[in-house]
């Protein structure tokens, strides 16, 4: 659905480039620290930036060859910008109706009803939270194939996140064609929602995996001084030292935890994963 | 387009508190026999309303999320145009009202054929203001965009005063003889010509500009 190839964007003092790809029926993750480029990512793709190389698909088409009705079918949120702050509920409404053949007004009313979004304030005196969620509402409420999401959940309490969660599954699994690029801080949330994820850092995507195989295969291995030399370190992957120790990434948690059995032995997390494979050495 | 100018019509309502000031400015000016500049104010107040739009656009970072939505950067700029023509017939309406009650209210006072000049050369100075001001504004923002137009239009009158006073006497005369033997017609044509020009001039500028901006 959509394929990115040797994207590269020049700035003074970094550099994107970027090959990834996002299937449909697939929620795929864009995770890193910040200033990593995820947003670039997800300006370039939506034509916000012009890109120094490499090649952008969608729906099968070239960027520069996407046509109106491609346009759409992306529904997008972005972390620092969204409808401007004059308007009011009511008035997304209107101009999402007027946009979008399709838009799906009542069931945008009804979650803005559930969502407590309601009355005649402009979206300058919402919360932080009550504008995150009328940017999802907005990007679901739509017919599109695609949402590119930055951040959707920046902002929201446990409860609200979980909601807006719960609207991201319920989207795809009205219609098996669609697909989700998201990015969040919060691993958590990618952590359940994703089918798969890349990791970006300083503009390159450092390695992708899917997320099934990251709760189920790898783990974080935490030796004591003697153990460490007795380790098989065929399937280790990336080694951080701390203050009392060091940690060890793993894909083969299983045979670690199998084969050495006084050894410390977790299931990696996403912010594992991150830690490790950005901070720790290679081995 | 019709996002964008239902957007727009949204964005609007935020100024309605403006509409009874301006319309009761305007019946103030034809009450004091004023009727030309109640053409010419409406006719500017209508071009700096719809220009003011783009710096709501422009509020809080919103450009950004307001190009992801289905229309290209081109009809961007040709609804702006779009809105600003409509706004001032609009405010042209409101004008010839004012001054049609005045008509009514002391009969015999109103030269039918000087309102309608004042109502043509004002529809057509704010077209070419809208003309100038809108890739101003999408080249450096709705801010730097206004101390850029401030400038351009104290360069262009500071221009026209150094033509008329270096110009020699008889070139002078001479044109001022030329506009004197046009008639209202032609006169009305050549100031849409001109407009036009401008208006089309900006219509490309703003595309170029627009196109290269990155959100």
């Amino acid at each position: 659905m959509l394929k990115l190839t040797g994207v590269r964007k020049n700035y003074p003092g970094f550099t994107l480039d970027c090959t990834m790809e996002v299937e449909s029926g697939r929620i795929t993750g864009l995770i890193g620290p910040n200033g990593a480029g995820k947003t670039t990512v997800f300006k370039a793709v939506l034509g916000l930036i012009g890109t120094d190389g490499g090649a952008i698909e969608l729906f099968g088409r070239g960027a520069g060859e996407a046509t109106a009705e491609d346009r759409l079918m992306i529904g997008a949120v972005l972390a620092e910008s969204g409808f401007s702050g004059y308007l009011t509920v009511g008035d997304v409404l209107r101009i999402l109706r007027a946009f979008y053949p399709g838009f799906r007004e009542d069931f945008f009313r009804e979650k803005c009803e559930a969502f407590g979004l309601t009355g005649n304030k402009p979206i300058r005196d919402f919360s932080t939270g009550m504008k995150a969620k009328l940017k999802v509402l907005a990007a679901v409420s739509r017919p599109s194939r695609l949402l590119i999401l930055d951040e959707p959940t920046a902002g929201l309490d446990v409860l609200a996140r979980d909601r807006t969660l719960d609207l991201l599954r319920d989207y795809m699994a009205e219609d098996e064609e669609r697909a989700i690029l998201i990015s969040s801080h919060i691993s958590n949330d990618l952590e359940s929602l994703c089918d798969d994820f890349y990791l970006i850092s300083d503009g390159r995507i450092v390695c992708h995996e899917e997320t099934d195989r990251l709760l189920s295969d790898y783990g974080i291995l935490k030796p004591d001084g003697p153990a460490l030399e007795t380790l098989d370190r065929r399937y280790l992957l990336r080694a951080l030292k701390e203050a009392h120790g060091c940690r060890l990434l793993t894909d083969q948690r299983r045979y670690y935890a199998e084969n050495y059995p006084g050894l410390v032995v977790e299931k990696a997390s996403m912010d594992d994963y991150l830690t490790l494979m950005l901070k720790g050495e290679a081995i | 387009m019709k996002g964008l100018l239902v957007k727009d019509l949204c964005l609007l309502k935020n100024q309605k508190k403006l509409i009874p000031i301006v319309v009761i400015l305007a019946a103030w000016f034809t009450a004091f026999h004023m009727d030309s500049f109640a053409f010419t104010y409406m006719g500017l107040m209508a071009t700096i309303i719809a220009i003011g739009t783009s710096s709501y656009d422009e509020y809080d970072r919103g450009f950004t999320y307001l190009f992801t939505l289905p229309f290209s950067r081109k009809t961007y700029v040709r609804e702006k145009f779009l809105l600003g023509f409509l706004l001032l017939a609009a405010g042209m309406a409101l004008a010839f009202l004012c001054v049609g009650a005045a008509a009514l209210l002391r009969p015999g006072t109103i030269d039918g054929g000087e309102v309608l000049a004042a109502a043509v050369s004002s529809a057509l100075i704010c077209a070419a203001v809208l003309g100038v001001t809108l890739p101003l504004n999408i080249r450096y923002g709705s801010e730097r965009g206004r101390i850029a137009m401030f400038i351009i239009f104290a360069a262009a009158v500071l221009l026209i005063l150094a033509v008329t006073k270096l110009l020699p006497p008889s070139l002078s005369s001479g044109v001022t003889a030329f506009l004197d033997r046009l008639g209202g017609l032609a006169a009305a044509l050549i100031g849409a010509a001109l407009a036009a020009a401008v208006c089309i001039v900006g219509y490309i500028v703003s595309v170029r500009q627009i196109m290269k901006k990155e959100f």
